[in-house]
């Protein structure tokens, strides 16, 4: 390892050291290689290596320093990419037999942005096939793994994506989100996630779970980089992060998303609200049907995606992804459009929440990790369905479009990370990192999310 | 979980939607049209962008 690279650093550390000339894009790229495959067997974080290409990308990005010539704040970062997204030449499996020798033709938007910006992509990275499932063990490649503890779920989708990041392989990789598939593996694995506004980042070259629904975004080991990535892959400017001017206010709606919590969770979380800011009480009257209702309008559009592989190569599908596929026929048109109708209700209840407050703050998980084979979870007042504990305070977020965000604010007893969901209103992103990176600050987070040792508290 | 233990859960899912729908449309007296594309309520990142 280069003597200047520390393990885990952030996206801008390492940019800071290109511009000094103390590090080297290639010899990080190198090094973040090498470690991607040392940690591999223990994490199975990735489907696809791309040496070559990233090799490729890192010595054109040293050149460019070597005549001052960067292209950018994001020149020289290593990215692992999720495995749903297209890369020309590549194959892109989504974690699936059915596409397991899908070579792409086109680099998808966000990957023809971040290669404009200088990314050096390392690898694509596992997920829940199809980006159906939160818990990320159900992949035609093998689970994967939490770092910080392997017997755990890394929780999904884009567990691969988490898992690299966690564990310092590189600190920026690109996930997707349709009901918390950003977050929810950030939030296990100790990392940032950030699901921005609807359409902010395209989604084009990007295979759909469903299209109303769906999100991309950077998982981070810091929320500098996650503004850094943000800004890369989309239209966002992101000002440097800074002390704010004032005391936050932060709304918290207890219905719904402070129920069903493990009790170090809810600690961990009503510590980082009350450090955050003021809290105040919000209520969103329909906040307990939108789990449902997104479920509702998920499945529809998912099954109308996979008809046709369904029919054709069903037994190519993970039984627990083919079943939900399957039942998802039991969803009626005129459910479908309810669902819809309640969806108007919805972002306006949110948009009323977020009126006299800075950001929404809850769990974005209710509990910390599960272990790799479990179905239901215990929490404080009994044990739920794991399916339903993991989605339980992203999937609403989906439903609105509304930017959020899932930063780490405490460990339990165990070890195992805490993340605090922040919610914006539309398009305020640069609202969400800095009350973020505020948290981050105040929690003494560093920038070694994942490395054994670390304790954010 | 299984198709039929899924099948079972996307009816309750359905239920409760259609039930909220029946109290909302009583209680309020509104016309409520279905939200398909999210654009129409978010607007664009032109118009707001860092805001």
């Amino acid at each position: 390892m280069p003597d200047a690279l520390t393990p885990g650093m952030s996206a801008a550390a390492l940019v800071r050291g290109y511009r000094s000339g103390a590090l080297s894009p290639v010899e990080v790229a190198d090094h973040a290689l090498e470690l991607a495959r040392a940690v591999q067997p223990r994490l199975n974080a990735f489907i696809t290596f791309l040496d070559e290409d990233a090799r490729t990308a890192a010595r054109a990005s040293e050149q460019r320093y070597r005549r001052e010539q960067p292209l950018g704040p994001f020149d020289g970062v290593p990215v692992a990419m999720k495995d749903l997204v297209h890369m020309a030449g590549v194959r892109t499996t989504a974690a699936s037999k059915v596409l397991a020798d899908y070579i792409a033709t086109e680099d998808a938007e966000v990957v023809r942005r971040l290669r404009a910006g200088g990314a050096v992509i390392l690898g694509k990275t596992n997920l829940h096939e199809f980006a159906y499932g939160p818990t990320g063990v159900l992949s035609s490649f093998g689970s994967c793994r939490n770092p910080r503890d392997v017997g755990r779920m890394a929780g999904g989708s884009s567990s691969g994506s988490a898992a690299a990041v966690a564990a310092g392989v590189c600190p920026v990789a690109v996930g997707s989100d349709t009901g918390g598939s950003i977050r929810i593996p950030a939030a296990l694995c100790g990392v940032v996630g950030l699901k921005p506004t609807y359409g902010r980042v395209s989604t084009s070259g990007v295979l759909p779970l469903s299209w109303s629904l769906d999100h991309v975004g950077p998982i981070t080991a810091t929320v500098e980089d996650a503004g850094l990535a943000l800004a890369a892959m989309s239209d966002f400017t992101w000002p440097s992060p800074g002390p704010l001017d004032r005391p936050l206010r932060v709304g918290v709606c207890r219905d719904h998303f402070f129920e069903h919590l493990d009790a170090a969770v809810r600690e961990c979380v009503e510590r980082g609200i009350r450090l955050l800011g003021e809290p105040r009480e919000v209520r969103m009257p329909s906040i307990r049907l939108s789990a449902a209702a997104q479920s509702l309008i998920l499945a529809s559009e998912a099954r109308a995606f996979h008809q046709r592989w369904l029919a054709e190569r069903g037994d190519d599908y993970e039984p627990g992804v083919r079943n939900r596929l399957e039942a998802a026929l039991e969803v009626r048109g005129v459910d479908y459009v309810q669902a819809a109708r309640l969806r108007r209700v919805m972002v306006d209840e949110m948009r009323a929440a977020l009126e006299g407050v800075d950001v929404l703050a809850m769990p974005a998980v209710p509990v910390p990790a599960p272990p790799l084979s479990a179905t239901d979870v215990a929490v404080e007042d009994g044990s739920i369905n794991v399916l339903s504990a993991l989605l339980q305070n992203t999937s609403p977020v989906n439903f609105t479009g509304f930017p959020a965000i899932s930063v780490p604010c405490g460990e339990t007893d165990s070890g195992l990370p805490v993340g605090l969901q922040l919610v914006a209103r539309p398009w305020q992103e640069a609202h969400l990192l800095a009350a973020s990176w505020r948290l981050e600050q105040l929690l003494g987070a560093s920038r070694m999310n994942g490395i054994p040792g670390r304790r954010g508290q | 979980m299984t198709e039929s233990e899924l099948k079972a859960d996307l009816e309750l899912r359905r239920r409760l939607i259609l039930d909220a729908i029946e109290r909302v449309w009583q209680v309020d007296l509104r016309e409520i049209r279905p939200l398909l594309h999210l654009e129409e309520v978010l607007g664009r990142p032109d118009s707001a962008r860092n805001a």
